[in-house]
């Protein structure tokens, strides 16, 4: 008996190894940077401000984890959470619903709308990059209606809390960082669900011999990634006051730092896995942006530059092995 | 008095033109092993697959235990006690090994949802101590296991739905020794508990130590059982590959026939783990067979001389202009060509139409100056490879996904055929072909022959090897084991001897 | 199916160009149909088209370049820079020069390192638009007064037929043409058949990344210079083109020019024609989602259904 678990401990601690291994890494460049910018960016200030900023990305990503992880390439996400914190904050401000309204408004909104689009793309058959394409384009218009209108109606066309923000305090938003940490963790790693999706991503032959229902677990990934987004929508619109409606797919350029975060964290998925991979990814590529502003980078031009070129190296990473067709 | 497991009366299963299984009759005994034996396209995988439940058979009926036993998919197959380790790999590299095991099943160690991940890594420690398996890490990423890990993490799965039949599907080739004998330790335990195995396995030393009693299927049929002890190595071999080689459906010549030139120079060609120091010439208007089982590294070697496999280490040498090939550009332009065996997947477009199929892969050929492509010589192509290679179609402009697969075949054949050739590379040029169709594709070869084509076959069916190549290069777990020549080895038994 | 008939896939881009005609007829109460607005019109479809039929090589393999609107602002103005810095001269290889070199890139990092071209792209629109805001820092060049002939019509109609033709001639007559669909239909069998399938994408790449710096030009030409803003959301207008007019997603043989062709002046009438109707900008944007949907999804469902003619229940026959 002792010889089995004996052998599995053996074997475990070379993931361990490699743990350590990243670690060491990883605070050898953050001591490195430290000194490029004068200790201005590992003081505890510098070092909160960049969670704080990490966790609406963050969230999006474990979101992200939930819908792409089975093939669904959906960029409308963006447009999705800036349409579902509006419409919280509408019921919350206009409609009298107080945090009630807020909080569940945006995160069932969130869901629904994500739910939306990928039975969009399986219902229509259409594959999903477009389909999210085309999602966008509604979900950014629906809210750019609005908007127009209620400048007429309202005076200002951005919906603005002023109300309810307590949220949006850091102290809060850090709680809810590690609750959707182990959120995440539980549901990617400890339910059938997240087996099932790490299933279907992976070889949906072996999933179907299984037994696994692809389409079911494709739409309820939808759905746990929706909410997780929506929560990510209900903090920053908390954070910030605001969320502006975007037009003409820039909603696209919201949500792409979350898909670098996803990128990289999926390099790491050998080491660490997913929700914990996304989280120190969160983290650090907000970091590497704070960095980037000290070293006098302006965002707007070289910050973006940065994000483009980050995401087409995170994607040459991950797709290193892969021998098979791309589109 | 041993009672039977499983009963197998009349089963037969078609797909499209090739009957794999005809008219089975099968009895597996309660805590046997039963072997089953027989080539490449004999039917065995066909078998075990409608077994557990992953096709279903056409005719026949299936009991087990003495009643009506008729599983629509593997999951119910699991129920009904019956689990089968397939030749594939079927594992998520992504999860840990011990969720692999229970993969589909992981709501039973739930409870409000969440998985008791504990619970499922004891599960997974009981049934390989339970079977005294060797010992695999279950946690971490399963796509860091061995390809041997794996296939024992694949067995442990099986046994996990607590199965009285167990399917093995060549399970052992890929294990080293050690763990084989680990293997049949098991099977000996298994059986002890009046539970069956159902083994195949192309070795057939490990057959007749392992198994009770041996079932030959050839050509889809079973052709003898009994037990192992009433049958010799050679006689298992001479059943499973012997049968009459008649006509002039093949050559009809029994020398060799070619030229003196060599084409083609290959030497010390080896690729990772699929194929290991092969050395060979192709003459001029030489048929020059490849033959092994399945994955002895045959159809490896057409992908590597065609250069598809980047990192291959060796050299082919084109006789004639002295260059090395190493991609599949450097091949056509010493004029050779290449046949994949799945032509549905690698051959053919199969939403274009005929002429398209054939136009666009010689699109180079028909090019005039500036690249211009005149569609009246375009039209002429496809219309006279339509015409001289009897392609049976509504006009070049019918879609090519509903042609029948001989003459799908025959589209993928002429395309190249038309060319001007040096050499080909043929990957089970007549499979999934009717008769009719086969007999017209060795006419076509016998031409190219007398034409001074070089042509290299590989195939799965020995009897087309022997009807129709010159020598034979035969392939055993990934090395040369013999170059037969047509005069005096060509046999079934001297051609089972170097291959099993 | 004879090889010469024509499929409904082929006659659908003028039924719905037709249908849009009609509608907008009605709601614009004529307005559409004026010489102003008809000049109009070709004016707006013509950067489109040019840059479309640089994409249509691109979707036909069934991939996606999405770069163009910020490549086209980027190249042109680095056009200008260098103009600025080694005479006139240097505008246009300049600005060509940078669409090619754009395309390089796609082509590898798409056929050589496997990411998928819609991630990509992506990712170097919006790279591309910062570097061009980096570039500028607010600035704005207007257009040179010796190249003012880009904004005359008759140089545009000649120019764009030329291209037309020599898009149709490289398309349909071509083996590289042949082989772009090819690689849509069954890129495995394209390998397999011996075709540099790396080499053919980036060229691909290379002419779409081309094709869309010479839409830059015309439309810088037309605005009258460049700014920061020049080409946001062309490439959806380009996208949009294809697809409205029937081209296929997953590319292969249904992707032809005539296609883009009736397609881009579709798109730009149903923009133009929702405007004269007095429709905001952001309902535009709410039809133009759905439209982009709905052309999708027929012609998915037209291609299945008359290009093969098989019922979905037939089995291909299995080995």
């Amino acid at each position: 008996m002792t010889t089995t678990t004996a052998k599995i401990k053996a074997v475990t601690n070379i993931k361990t190894k490699s743990q350590i291994k990243f670690i060491i890494i990883l605070f050898a460049v953050l001591v490195l940077c430290d000194i490029l910018t004068a200790g201005k960016l590992l003081r505890f200030g510098n070092i909160v401000y960049i969670i704080a900023h990490s966790i609406f990305y963050t969230f999006v990503s474990w979101g992200m984890i939930f819908i792409f992880t089975t093939g669904i390439t959906d960029l409308s996400i963006g447009a999705n959470v800036i349409l579902a914190a509006n419409i919280g904050a509408i019921c919350a401000m206009d409609l009298g619903m107080g945090y009630v309204g807020l909080i569940f408004v945006t995160v069932i909104a969130a869901a629904c709308f994500e739910l939306l689009s990928v039975m969009c793309s399986i219902g229509l058959r259409i594959p999903s990059w477009i389909s999210g394409l085309g999602m966008t384009l509604i979900f950014e218009a629906i809210l750019d209606i609005y908007a127009a209108h209620r400048a007429v109606t309202v005076g200002s066309n951005v919906i603005t809390l002023s109300k309810f923000r307590a949220l949006g305090n850091i102290p809060v938003m850090i709680l809810f960082l590690v609750a959707g940490f182990i959120v995440s963790y539980i549901l990617f790693n400890r339910t059938t669900l997240g087996f099932n999706i790490a299933a279907v991503g992976g070889n949906q032959e072996v999933a179907k011999a299984m037994g696994i229902k692809i389409k079911k677990t494709i739409i309820t990934g939808a759905f746990v990634g929706g909410l997780l987004i929506g929560i990510g929508g209900l903090l920053q619109v908390s954070y910030v006051g605001k969320m502006y409606p975007q037009s003409g797919m820039s909603s696209l350029s919201t949500i792409f730092r979350s898909l670098a975060i996803l990128l990289l964290g999926q390099s790491f998925s050998n080491i660490f896995t997913m929700p914990v991979s996304v989280l120190i990814c969160g983290i650090l590529v907000n970091g590497l942006f704070n960095f980037l502003t000290m070293m006098g980078v302006p965002s707007g031009t070289g910050q973006e530059m940065c994000l483009g070129a980050l995401v087409i190296v995170c994607g040459i990473i991950s797709h290193w092995k892969y021998r098979g067709v791309v589109k | 008095m041993m009672k039977d497991k499983i009963q197998i009366e009349n089963i037969s299963k078609t797909f499209g033109n090739t009957v794999a299984n005809n008219n089975i009759n099968l009895l597996i005994k309660t805590g046997s092993v039963h072997g089953l034996a027989g080539e490449n396209g004999s039917g065995k995988s066909t078998l075990a697959s409608i077994i557990c439940g992953m096709q279903k058979s056409d005719t026949g009926t299936m009991l087990k235990d003495g009643l009506p036993y008729l599983p629509l998919n593997p999951i119910e197959a699991n129920d009904k006690h019956v689990a089968m380790v397939v030749q594939e790999l079927g594992i998520i590299g992504m999860l840990p090994p011990a969720i692999n095991m229970f993969l589909g099943k992981t709501d039973q160690f739930s409870k409000s949802g969440i998985v008791n991940v504990k619970m499922i890594q004891k599960a997974a420690k009981e049934q390989f101590e339970k079977w005294e398996l060797p010992i695999i890490p279950l946690t971490g990423v399963t796509e860091k296991l061995s390809i041997e890990q794996r296939k024992i993490l694949e067995l442990a799965r099986a046994l996990a739905s607590d199965p009285d039949l167990l399917i093995l599907d060549e399970i052992s080739q890929a294990l080293s020794q050690d763990t084989r004998e680990a293997l049949y330790k098991f099977i000996k335990k298994f059986t002890e508990q009046g539970k069956s195995i159902l083994m195949i396995t192309h070795d057939l030393e490990e057959m007749m130590k392992i198994c009770d009693t041996i079932s030959v299927l050839r050509d889809g049929e079973v052709i003898e059982t009994k037990s192992s002890q009433q049958f010799t190595i050679s006689e298992l071999q001479k059943i499973m590959i012997g049968r009459e080689v008649s006509g002039n459906y093949y050559r009809d010549d029994h020398k060799e026939d070619f030229q003196q030139d060599i084409i083609l120079k290959v030497n010390n060609l080896s690729f990772g783990h699929e194929i290991e120091n092969i050395n060979f010439d192709l003459y001029k208007g030489e048929i020059l067979g490849i033959c092994g089982l399945s994955d002895a590294g045959i159809h490896s070697v057409g992908k590597v001389l065609f250069g598809l496999e980047s990192g291959f280490t060796g050299t082919i040498t084109d006789v004639v202009s002295g260059k090395n090939l190493k991609t599949p550009q450097d091949v056509l332009k010493v004029k050779g060509a290449y046949l994949s065996k799945d032509r549905d997947a690698d051959g053919l477009m199969l939403k274009a139409s005929v002429g398209q199929n054939l136009t666009i892969p010689n699109a180079s050929l028909i090019a005039g100056p500036l690249g211009f492509m005149n569609p009246k010589k375009v039209r002429e192509l496809s219309e006279s490879a339509r015409k001289n290679f009897e392609i049976k179609c509504e006009g070049v402009g019918s879609i090519i996904g509903q042609l029948s697969g001989g003459n799908k075949q025959k589209v993928n054949l002429s395309r190249w055929l038309i060319r001007d050739l040096n050499f080909i590379i043929l990957d089970c040029p007549t499979r999934g072909v009717d008769v009719g169709v086969k007999a017209y594709i060795y006419g076509v070869l016998k031409k190219a022959k007398k034409d001074g084509i070089g042509i290299i076959m590989i195939t799965d069916e020995l009897t087309e090897a022997l009807g129709m190549a010159d020598r034979i290069l035969v392939m055993r777990e990934h090395k040369q084991s013999g170059m037969l020549s047509r005069e005096k080895d060509f046999s079934a038994e001297k051609m089972a001897e170097v291959m099993l | 199916m004879k090889k010469n008939s024509i499929s409904i896939s082929d006659l659908m881009p003028f039924v719905i160009l037709f249908a849009m005609c009609v509608i907008f007829g009605i709601s614009t109460h004529g307005a559409l149909f004026t010489g102003t607005n008809m000049k109009n019109l070709f004016n707006q479809s013509l950067a489109t088209m040019i840059a479309g039929l640089g994409m249509v090589f691109v979707s036909s393999m069934g991939g996606t370049d999405i770069t163009h609107g910020s490549l086209l602002a980027l190249a042109t103005v680095i056009g200008f820079i260098g103009a600025d810095k080694m005479g006139i001269l240097m505008f246009i290889p300049l600005t060509l020069l940078v669409g090619a070199l754009s395309g390089l890139l796609m082509g590898i990092v798409t056929a050589k390192f496997k990411v998928p071209s819609f991630m990509a792209s992506l990712a170097l629109l919006i790279a591309y638009r910062a570097f061009v805001n980096l570039l500028l820092k607010s600035k704005s060049y207007s257009f040179f007064d010796q190249l003012s002939f880009f904004d005359n019509f008759q140089f545009e109609l000649i120019a764009v037929i030329i291209l037309i033709i020599l898009a149709i001639y490289v398309f349909q007559y071509t083996p590289f043409g042949m082989y772009v669909r090819g690689i849509g239909e069954n890129e495995n069998a394209m390998e397999h058949a011996g075709i540099n399938v790396v080499k053919i994408k980036i060229i691909a790449f290379v002419i779409s990344g081309v094709m869309a710096s010479l839409a830059g030009i015309f439309l810088s030409a037309r605005v009258g210079g460049t700014n920061n803003t020049l080409g946001s959301g062309f490439e959806m207008k380009v996208m949009m083109a294809m697809f409205i007019g029937g081209i296929p997603v997953e590319g292969g043989m249904g992707s032809k020019i005539h296609k883009l062709i009736i397609g881009a002046p579709t798109i730009i009438l149903l923009e133009n024609g929702l405007v004269l109707s007095g429709v905001d900008g952001n309902v535009t944007q709410l039809i133009r989602g759905i439209v982009l949907l709905a052309a999708i999804y027929v012609t998915s469902r037209i291609n299945e259904k008359f290009r093969y003619g098989m019922k979905k229940s037939t089995k291909l026959s299995t080995d």
